[in-house]
C-alpha cells in the first residue's frame, strides 16, 4: 500500500480537476444539478488527498510537515475541506467554481515539488514543527479560501455590471454575502497567521538562538501580516467595503503566495529546506 | 490641521492615518531589504554603490538608523492611539448604563402580555444571549455585551509595544557571538567585552559527535559541554540543534560545525610555529608577495581519481584540499596528505597540516529582553483570539403599557452587520 503515494495524490489532483469542471460547468450551462456531481468529486478528491497524507505519514514516520510537498498536500486538503464545510453549512456551490480550481492549481504546484519521504533534518526535530505547520495550514488555508471568495465577488460584480441573466445571477451569492464571507475567513485566519509567526519566532530562538533575524522568510511573513493588518484597520476605521476591501484581500493573498512559494525559490535563507 | 503648536503636531502624529502611512513605508522598505543582499562585502565595488550600501545604510537596512526610527515612530504612534482609546474602552466596560437624551427607536413590538411579563422575558432572553442587564426605573432596560473583543484589540497593540521594548532592551543589554571549539577546548564566558551577571565562567567542549540516521543522513550534532568555575566542574550537559543549554542567563546553541586545521609552520633557520586555522581561513605566508594558503576541505579517505570526494569516513588516507595564492592570485586547488610538508613556490616557509579536528560551532547568547519578548508573544497570541469574540453591542429598551397589550421599543448599537437581524430575532423570541 505504501508505494501507492504518487498514484493516490495524482488521483486526488484529477478528482479535484473533475470537481472544478463540474462546478464551472454549473455556472456556464446554468445547470443546478452539476453541483451535486462537483461535491461528490471534491469529496472523493479530498478522501484521496487525505489518504496520500496518511501514506506519507506512515512512510516517513513523522507528520507530513517537513517540506513543501508534504505541507502542500495538507494545505490543499484544508482548503477543499473548508469549502465543502461552508457548502454543506450555507449551501454555496458557486464558491466551488473558485475554490476547486485553486485546489487544482495548488496540487499541481506541489506535485512539481514532490520529494520522497526522508527522516527529519536536525533543525526540524522539534515539537514546534507541529504547532508551526498546523497554524500555517489553518492561516494560509483560510486566506486561500478568502481569496477564492474574493474572486467570486469580483466575478459577481462583473456580472452585475453586464446586466447578466437573472438565471445566472441566482446561482451566485450576492456581493454583500460574499464580502462578509471573505471578511470572516480573513478574521479567522488572522490569529493563526499571528501564531504562525510567533511559533516560528519561538522555534527560531531555540534552534538558531534568535527569534528574529530579518531572514527573507521571516520578513515576508511579517509583510503578509502587516498587509492584512492594514486591511483590518481599513475596514474598522475607514469602513473599507466592496471593491477596495476585496482588492486588498486579493493583493494580500498574492503576498501570501510569494511568502510561501516565491521566497523559497527566489530568496533563499535560513528557511530554505522547505523546498 | 496646521502644525503651529507642539500639541497639533502630536495630535497629527497620533492618528490612524499616520500609523497606516508608517506601516506602508515599513512594508515597502522591508520588501526592499529582502531584494538587496544584506551585510555583504562590497569593498571591490565603486563609490556610488558604497554610498548607497554603507552611507545610506541599504546594505544593513534593518539595522540602519532610519529603519529603526520608523519602527520607533510606529511604536510611538501605536502607544498614542492605544492610550487615546483607553478611556473610551474603560468607560464602555465599567461605566454605569447611559441613557441617551434623545433616543430614536429602531423597532417596536406589540405583545399581548402584561408589562411585568415583557420585562421579565426581555431580561431573561438577554441574559441567555450573554448580555449584562440593568433595570433603569421600572420601565427601562439597558443591556450590553461583547466587552472583551475591544480589549483583545487593545492588548494586541500593547503586546507589540512589549515585544518592541523587550527586543530593544535585549539588543542594548545583551550580546550574541559565535565560537568554534574543538573537543578539549575551553572558552571564558561573560568576561571582557561581553559581561553578564553571574559570570565569568569557563565552558569546555568535551566531545562533539555527528549522529546519523541508518540511511547516512545527519540526525543531530551533539556537543557535550561542561561549565567550570575556578577550575571545578559545575555541570555538564549535551547541546543539540533545538536543544540549547543555559547557564547564568547565557545560552549556548548548536549552530554549525567546521574543521579546525592544526598547522606547523617552519621557516629555514627559525623555530617551528604551531597554529590553528578554521576552514576557509587563510594563512598568510608572505604579505608583501601575496602568498597564502587556504584550507578548503578535509577528506579522511582521499581518492586521487576523485579528489573532491572521500572514499569512506575512515581516516585511511587523510588529506587536506587547499587553495594556494601567489601575488594575490589563486594558483589552483591541490591536495596534501596530513603530516606531509607543503611549500609554495616563492615562499621559504614550509607548512605541515599536522592534524584536523571536527569542531563545534556554538552561538553564545545573553538576551535579558527575552522574557519580555516572550510575554509579549503570549499576550499577542491570546489577544487575537479575544478580539475574535462577538463585538460590543448595547441594547436600550422601554416598556410602554397599553390597555390590552404592551408596546416594547428597542434600539441596538454596535459594529456588527447583523444587528438588525439580532434585534428581530430577539423580538420574535419574546412572543414565544
Amino acid at each position: 500500500m505504501l508505494n501507492q503515494e504518487i498514484p493516490t495524490i495524482i488521483a486526488a489532483f484529477f478528482l479535484y480537476l473533475i470537481a472544478a469542471i463540474f462546478y464551472i460547468g454549473r455556472l456556464v450551462y446554468q445547470k443546478q444539478g452539476l453541483a451535486r456531481l462537483g461535491r461528490w468529486a471534491a469529496l472523493a478528491g479530498l478522501a484521496a488527498n487525505i489518504c496520500a497524507a496518511a501514506i506519507r505519514t506512515l512512510t516517513s514516520g513523522h507528520a507530513p510537515f517537513a517540506n513543501m510537498f508534504e505541507f502542500g498536500i495538507v494545505l490543499v486538503a484544508f482548503v477543499v475541506g473548508s469549502y465543502l464545510w461552508v457548502d454543506l453549512r450555507y449551501g454555496q456551490p458557486a464558491l466551488g467554481a473558485f475554490a476547486l480550481p485553486l485546489a487544482v492549481l495548488f496540487s499541481g504546484v506541489f506535485l512539481i515539488f514532490y520529494q520522497e519521504a526522508k527522516p527529519l533534518m536536525p533543525a526540524l526535530k522539534s515539537n514546534w514543527l507541529l504547532a508551526h505547520v498546523i497554524t500555517a495550514v489553518i492561516a494560509y488555508g483560510s486566506l486561500a479560501f478568502s481569496f477564492a471568495v474574493a474572486l467570486a465577488h469580483r466575478w459577481r460584480c462583473y456580472l452585475d455590471a453586464r446586466n447578466s441573466s437573472p438565471a445566472l445571477l441566482s446561482l451566485v451569492p450576492e456581493p454583500s454575502v460574499l464580502e462578509s464571507m471573505m471578511n470572516q475567513s480573513i478574521l479567522f485566519a488572522m490569529p493563526f497567521l499571528t501564531l504562525l509567526i510567533l511559533t516560528g519566532a519561538v522555534w527560531a530562538e531555540y534552534a538558531w538562538g534568535s527569534y528574529w533575524r530579518w531572514d527573507p522568510k521571516e520578513t515576508w511573513s511579517l509583510i503578509t501580516w502587516l498587509v492584512y493588518a492594514v486591511y483590518l484597520h481599513g475596514r474598522a476605521v475607514y469602513a473599507w467595503q466592496g471593491r477596495t476591501a476585496v482588492n486588498w484581500a486579493i493583493a494580500g493573498f498574492a503576498i501570501v503566495i510569494f511568502t510561501f512559494i516565491g521566497v523559497n525559490i527566489l530568496l533563499p535563507g535560513l528557511h530554505s529546506y522547505a523546498l | 490641521m496646521k502644525f503651529s503648536s507642539p500639541g497639533n503636531v502630536i495630535r497629527a502624529f497620533a492618528t490612524m492615518r499616520m500609523g497606516l502611512t508608517l506601516l506602508a513605508i515599513i512594508i515597502v522598505l522591508s520588501a526592499v531589504g529582502t531584494l538587496i543582499p544584506q551585510e555583504r562585502d562590497i569593498s571591490a565595488a565603486g563609490p556610488v554603490l558604497h554610498f548607497f550600501y554603507h552611507t545610506l545604510g541599504f546594505g544593513n537596512l534593518y539595522h540602519s538608523w532610519w529603519f529603526g526610527s520608523l519602527l520607533f515612530f510606529l511604536c510611538l504612534n501605536i502607544a498614542c492611539c492605544s492610550l487615546s482609546r483607553l478611556p473610551v474602552l474603560w468607560r464602555d466596560t465599567f461605566a454605569p448604563p447611559v441613557w441617551p437624551a434623545a433616543m430614536s427607536w429602531q423597532r417596536e413590538c406589540r405583545l399581548a402580555l402584561p408589562p411585568d411579563e415583557v420585562a421579565q422575558r426581555m431580561r431573561q432572553r438577554l441574559k441567555q444571549s450573554g448580555f449584562r442587564v440593568w433595570d433603569i426605573g421600572t420601565d427601562r432596560l439597558y443591556a450590553r455585551k461583547g466587552q472583551l473583543a475591544p480589549w483583545g484589540t487593545f492588548l494586541i497593540h500593547a503586546s507589540i509595544l512589549i515585544i518592541a521594548l523587550g527586543s530593544f532592551y535585549g539588543s542594548m543589554a545583551g550580546f550574541q557571538y559565535s565560537v568554534l571549539l574543538a573537543p578539549g577546548d575551553s572558552v571564558t564566558i561573560g568576561a571582557g567585552s561581553y559581561p553578564a551577571p553571574g559570570c565569568p565562567f569557563e565552558l569546555r567542549l568535551n566531545t562533539f559527535t555527528t549522529e546519523l540516521y541508518p540511511n547516512g543522513q545527519v540526525s543531530d550534532w551533539v556537543s557535550n559541554l561542561t561549565v567550570t568555575r575556578i577550575g571545578e566542574d559545575v555541570l555538564s550537559q549535551d547541546v543539540k540543534v533545538n536543544h540549547p543549554f543555559s547557564y547564568q542567563g547565557v545560552s549556548f546553541y548548536q549552530a554549525s560545525y567546521s574543521n579546525l586545521y592544526e598547522i606547523t609552520q617552519q621557516a629555514t633557520g627559525h623555530n617551528a610555529r604551531k597554529l590553528r586555522l578554521e576552514e576557509k581561513q587563510p594563512i598568510i605566508l608572505d604579505d608583501r608577495l601575496g602568498i597564502a594558503v587556504v584550507p578548503l576541505k578535509y577528506l579522511p579517505d582521499f581518492d586521487p581519481k576523485r579528489p573532491m570526494v572521500s572514499r569512506s569516513a575512515q581516516p585511511l588516507n587523510p588529506h587536506v584540499i587547499y587553495m594556494a595564492y601567489s601575488g594575490g592570485r589563486p594558483l589552483g586547488m591541490n591536495a596534501v596528505a596530513i603530516g606531509n610538508p607543503l611549500s609554495i613556490p616563492g615562499s621559504p616557509i614550509e607548512l605541515v597540516f599536522s592534524a584536523v579536528q571536527e569542531a563545534s560551532g556554538l552561538d553564545v547568547k545573553h538576551d535579558p529582553g527575552l522574557p519580555l519578548v516572550f510575554t509579549g508573544f503570549s499576550i499577542m497570541g491570546a489577544a487575537f483570539f479575544l478580539s475574535l469574540l462577538p463585538h460590543r453591542r448595547v441594547i436600550w429598551a422601554e416598556i410602554r403599557p397599553n390597555a390590552e397589550s404592551t408596546l416594547l421599543v428597542v434600539t441596538i448599537s454596535g459594529r456588527s452587520q447583523l444587528l438588525t437581524e439580532e434585534l428581530s430575532l430577539l423580538c420574535q423570541n419574546l412572543a414565544n
